[in-house]
């Protein structure tokens, strides 16, 4: 009894590993979302080599895309890739979509603002904005 | 059973190494999803690409601070080896690694009954779950290092522990040169090897013990007499302290005039890392937290509560051995207790400058296999002589024990699959390294758009798990 009851914790999580990856192998994507859908998707899961790899295989830097509820809200959210990368606070990724041409709308910073991304703040510089006008602005994307 | 009957492979063992398995391809999996690194890997792969393998191993005895010319061979030789395929060899090769650790594991604690083999559950748990131990598996290096001095260290143990034969002397010397040439750490092969004959083993004989000393005497004039390699300096790195990361200037306003107090912290802390998880590195999170912050981390609070239960056990196990260590006899599962003690002395003693999770990774494996042998030791003597009651809250103690190291387990597997992401990340941004440091020739810049593309392209991230509840495993 006490060494089933010592084995049992380790070996649930080891066959839970090994189910895991037998589904992932077939296909299925359990616990996770699945790979990103889109170019905003893909930043907003901070899988940024998944949004190069869509880059290189030509998605457009400019486009609105879904990011599916669970991942940056309970809602969905339409976004483009920079307003996504600000919201992840990911300055790294908004040097590189712009050197890919994405072009930086002045209310990116005042976004960056809302989100409270710091760093994505003092990259993009201070602007005169309306507090939480700029979010509101995404969230109400229909 | 006689002596010897008990000594041979049984269906416990087969079952042992049948789970060893499983746990093995679960990490696997993990593990050959995370590309080659850029931070101490791109660069480090162009280096040993040029020139010969002679002329590379000969330059590293002319650095300063570190002398790893062993380590610097092992990756030109895979890299020879891999005919151009780096994904596949240098990542199999980590994948090897933690095969042949798993194995040596196994070979140490030698499960032969049913509650050794339960222990094996919670000895892997442990092994692949301490902090100490994650460092090894998810810094891709191209060959990861630390890893290397894990297996010998094992290897060590293992030489030790065996029947006596001169060939175990010829092999301990050997592996002491490879590892000691290999990291700094490897020295503390010597160590396994010198607190296993204390402890009674015989494996290698009294010379090839004195062989060993004389190689680690050799060592330490070749790095400090003769190649003038020296120590990293105090200040080359910033540094744990408190609730806090000291930079190197900082460490040097408080401390440069009093070094020895610095030193003894990094390695009292450094002991009590390995025993319960606190400090980490220097640093008192889980307190800091506990003290200071609202929201308790659930991790941090698992990780401290697995290790200070697996401590307890060890302390339960010595005392109760305590009489026949006195008078000097030792059982093989006392060897290995006692080489614990002795690595994880010695483990904290070289972290005197500087501790980190990683460098005391081998006191961390040695901390497993030592709590597979008393847990198994624990199960067995209490179906000799206990209570109803006591059965029951041995039950549960060993239930929360085992649970907790499995949620150990847990986050390590989550953070395998985080570090794919972040190391795939590190490629897309890779040209602004090169610009900041590296300066590839043309060879240099075809393997980087190869270990690009590996990254990006070719081996794309697999699912990011996300989820409420991934935070009860990981920070």
């Amino acid at each position: 009894m006490r060494h089933v009851a010592l084995a049992c914790p380790a070996l649930v999580v080891t066959f839970g590993l090994m189910v895991f990856a037998c589904a992932e192998m077939l296909g299925a994507h359990p616990l996770t979302m699945g790979p990103p859908r889109s170019v905003p998707e893909a930043i907003a899961m901070r899988d940024e080599a998944g949004a190069a790899r869509l880059i290189e295989e030509g998605a457009d830097v400019r486009a609105i895309g879904l990011v599916r509820p669970g991942i940056l809200t309970d809602q969905p959210l339409l976004v483009t890739p920079l307003e996504a990368a600000v919201l992840v606070d990911a300055t790294a990724m908004l040097d590189f979509l712009v050197a890919r041409g994405a072009d930086v709308p002045d209310e990116l910073a005042c976004l960056a603002a809302d989100a409270g991304a710091r760093t994505a703040r003092a990259r993009l510089g201070e602007r005169t904005c309306h507090s939480g006008d700029a979010l509101r602005g995404v969230l109400a994307r229909p | 059973m006689t002596g010897l009957d008990f000594d041979r492979p049984n269906r416990w063992t087969w079952l042992s190494y049948a789970y060893a398995a499983l746990v093995v391809v679960g990490v696997s999996y993990l593990l050959l999803d995370i590309p080659i690194q850029v931070s101490d890997s791109y660069g480090n792969l162009v280096q040993a690409s040029g020139g010969t393998l002679g002329s590379l191993v000969f330059e590293q005895f002319r650095t300063h601070g570190f002398l790893r010319p062993l380590l610097w061979a092992n990756i030109r030789i895979v890299y020879d080896l891999s005919g151009g395929h780096y994904y596949a060899w240098f990542r199999g090769w980590h994948v090897a690694q933690v095969v042949v650790l798993t194995i040596l594991f196994l070979r140490l604690v030698k499960p032969r009954t049913a509650a050794a083999a339960a222990a094996v559950a919670v000895g892997l748990a442990a092994l692949i779950g301490i902090h100490t131990f994650a460092g090894t598996i998810l810094e891709a290096f191209p060959v990861n290092a630390y890893m290397t001095i894990l297996i010998c260290c094992y290897l060590a143990a293992d030489i030790a522990l065996g029947r006596p034969h001169w060939w175990r002397d010829v092999a301990a010397a050997v592996l002491f040169t490879f590892a000691a040439l290999s990291v700094e750490s490897g020295l503390l092969i010597a160590v396994v090897l010198v607190a296993a004959y204390l402890a009674g083993a015989r494996g290698v004989s009294r010379w090839g013990i004195a062989v060993v000393v004389l190689l680690v005497a050799g060592y330490l004039v070749l790095r400090f007499g003769v190649l003038g390699v020296g120590t990293p300096e105090l200040t080359e790195r910033s540094s744990g302290f408190g609730f806090a990361v000291l930079e190197p200037e900082d460490i040097e306003r408080r401390f440069g005039q009093h070094p020895r107090v610095f030193h003894l912290y990094n390695v009292g802390t450094s002991v009590l890392s390995v025993l319960f998880s606190e400090p980490r590195a220097g640093v008192w999170g889980t307190t800091y937290n506990v003290l200071y912050r609202e929201e308790l981390s659930i991790p941090s609070v698992t990780n401290v509560a697995a290790s200070v239960l697996g401590t307890v056990v060890l302390i339960w196990y010595g005392w109760r051995r305590r009489t026949d260590w006195f008078a000097r006899r030792f059982t093989r599962d006392d060897q290995l207790v006692a080489i614990f003690v002795a690595v994880t002395l010695a483990n904290a003693a070289i972290s005197y400058t500087y501790t980190k999770d990683v460098i005391l990774s081998p006191a961390g494996i040695f901390y497993a296999a030592a709590l597979a042998v008393a847990v198994k030791a624990l199960i067995e003597t209490s179906s000799v002589t206990a209570s109803h009651a006591r059965v029951a809250i041995l039950t549960i103690f060993l239930v929360v024990l085992s649970g907790a190291w499995a949620a150990r387990a847990i986050g390590i597997h989550l953070a395998l699959r985080a570090t794919g992401a972040v190391v795939r990340n590190e490629w897309v941004y890779i040209d602004d390294g090169v610009r900041q440091g590296i300066e590839p020739d043309a060879a240099g810049l075809a393997l980087k758009r190869q270990l690009q593309a590996d990254a990006i392209f070719k081996h794309p991230l697999r699912p990011i798990v996300l989820g409420e509840w991934v935070k009860w495993f990981r920070d």
